[in-house]
C-alpha cells in the first residue's frame, strides 16, 4: 500500500474504522503468507510405445499413470480439478494424436496404493475432505487414439491439477 | 459516506478470497507412436505347369515371383522373416518345394531389387514412406510318378520392427 494511498485511506476512515479493517485483512495477509493445501506429481503419465491404428488405455492401476499426492496442513475440504488436454502434439512433425479421459480415467486413496483406491471421473470436479498431514494420492490414466496414419515420433502434452481449499 | 462502504465493502471482498486457497501442478503426457506395421501379397508365386520328372524354377528376380509390400515406420530398420513350404500339396500327395533366396527393395521395381542373405530372409530398411518391396521365388522338381493336380502350399512372411 503506498503512502499516498493509506493518507487517502486515513482521510476518510475514522480510527475505529481502521481497526476494523485492520482486522478484517488479517486474516487475508494470514492467508497469503500460508497455503494450507499442497500438491506434488509424483509421477509423469507415460504411455509408453503406440501403434498406429491400436488404440491404448492406460488405466489408473497402470504404471504409466500419473500420479499426485495432495495434502494439507490442516483439516479442510478441497476441490480438485482437472485441465485435461484432448490431444498430443507430436514433436517432430504436425501430427496430432487424439487422447480422452473417461468416466473411470481416474482413482485417489489415502493410501500410498492404487489397489483399493476410489475410482472418478477426471474430467469433473471431486470434492475431498483434506486431514491435517494425512496425504491422499490420485492417480489419472488416458485413452489414445492413433489414426491408422498415424505418424510415428514423439507425442507430448500435459495435465494439470488445481486443488481449491475450502476455509 | 459511500467512500466509507466501498472501502469497507473492499476488505469484506478481500476477506471472501481469503476463505479460498488454491495451489496446482502439471503431469506431463508422453507416448511414442510407432507407425501401423503391415505386410500384404501382392501376388502368388506361380510355378504353372510342372511335368512329372522335370523341376520348374522361379527365381526371386524374374515374374510369376511371389510379391510382398511392407508398410512400417519410415526409414526403419526391418527385420523380414520367410518360412517356406517343405511340400506343395494336393490332397495326400507331396510336390517338394525349394525356396529361393527373396530379394527386396524399397521401390516397386524387381530388376533393381538386392537378395538378403539367407532363405529365411534378413535385414534392411523401409523406404522414406515406410515400405518394402519383396520378391520371393521357388522350384518344385516333380517325380517321374507325381499325380497329377493343382499343388498348394503357403509362405509365410514376416516382420519386425524396432
Amino acid at each position: 500500500m503506498s503512502m499516498a494511498t493509506r493518507l487517502s485511506i486515513r482521510s476518510f476512515l475514522t480510527n475505529r474504522e481502521q481497526c476494523i479493517l485492520l482486522l478484517l485483512l488479517l486474516p487475508l495477509m494470514h492467508s497469503l503468507a500460508q497455503t494450507p493445501v499442497r500438491v506434488v506429481t509424483l509421477n509423469e503419465l507415460s504411455m509408453g510405445t503406440v501403434t498406429a491404428g491400436r488404440n491404448l488405455l492406460i488405466r489408473p492401476s497402470d504404471a504409466g499413470a500419473a500420479k499426485f499426492r495432495v495434502e494439507s496442513n490442516r483439516d479442510t475440504t478441497a476441490i480438485i480439478r482437472f485441465f485435461l488436454p484432448s490431444q498430443c502434439s507430436s514433436l517432430q512433425g504436425n501430427d496430432q494424436l487424439r487422447v480422452e479421459f473417461t468416466a473411470e480415467g481416474a482413482a485417489w486413496s489415502v493410501q500410498d496404493a492404487v489397489s483399493g483406491s476410489t475410482m472418478f471421473d477426471p474430467r469433473q470436479p471431486l470434492t475431498l475432505q483434506l486431514q491435517q498431514n494425512r496425504p491422499v494420492y490420485v492417480w489419472v490414466g488416458i485413452m489414445a487414439y492413433p489414426h491408422r496414419f498415424q505418424q510415428a515420433g514423439r507425442y507430448a502434452t500435459n495435465i494439470t491439477l488445481t486443488i481449491i481449499s475450502l476455509r | 459516506m459511500m467512500k466509507r462502504i466501498f472501502v469497507l465493502g473492499l476488505a469484506l471482498c478481500a476477506i471472501s478470497l481469503a476463505a479460498f486457497a488454491q495451489t496446482s501442478t502439471t503431469a506431463n503426457v508422453t507416448a511414442n507412436v510407432n507407425a501401423a506395421l503391415t505386410i500384404t501379397n501382392t501376388g502368388a508365386l506361380a510355378l504353372g505347369n510342372v511335368a512329372q520328372g522335370a523341376t520348374v524354377t522361379i527365381t526371386s528376380l524374374t515374374a510369376g515371383a511371389a510379391t510382398f509390400t511392407i508398410q512400417g515406420a519410415a526409414s526403419a530398420g526391418t527385420t523380414v522373416t520367410v518360412t517356406d513350404p517343405v511340400n506343395l500339396t494336393f490332397g495326400a500327395n507331396n510336390l517338394p518345394f525349394t525356396g529361393q533366396i527373396p530379394r527386396f527393395n524399397v521401390a516397386n521395381v524387381q530388376a533393381t531389387s538386392t537378395a538378403f542373405g539367407a532363405l529365411t530372409g534378413g535385414s534392411t530398411t523401409t523406404s522414406a514412406g515406410g515400405q518394402l518391396f519383396l520378391w520371393i521365388g521357388g522350384s518344385v522338381t516333380a517325380s517321374g510318378s507325381q499325380a497329377a493336380g493343382s499343388y498348394s502350399g503357403t509362405i509365410t512372411v514376416s516382420f519386425t520392427q524396432p
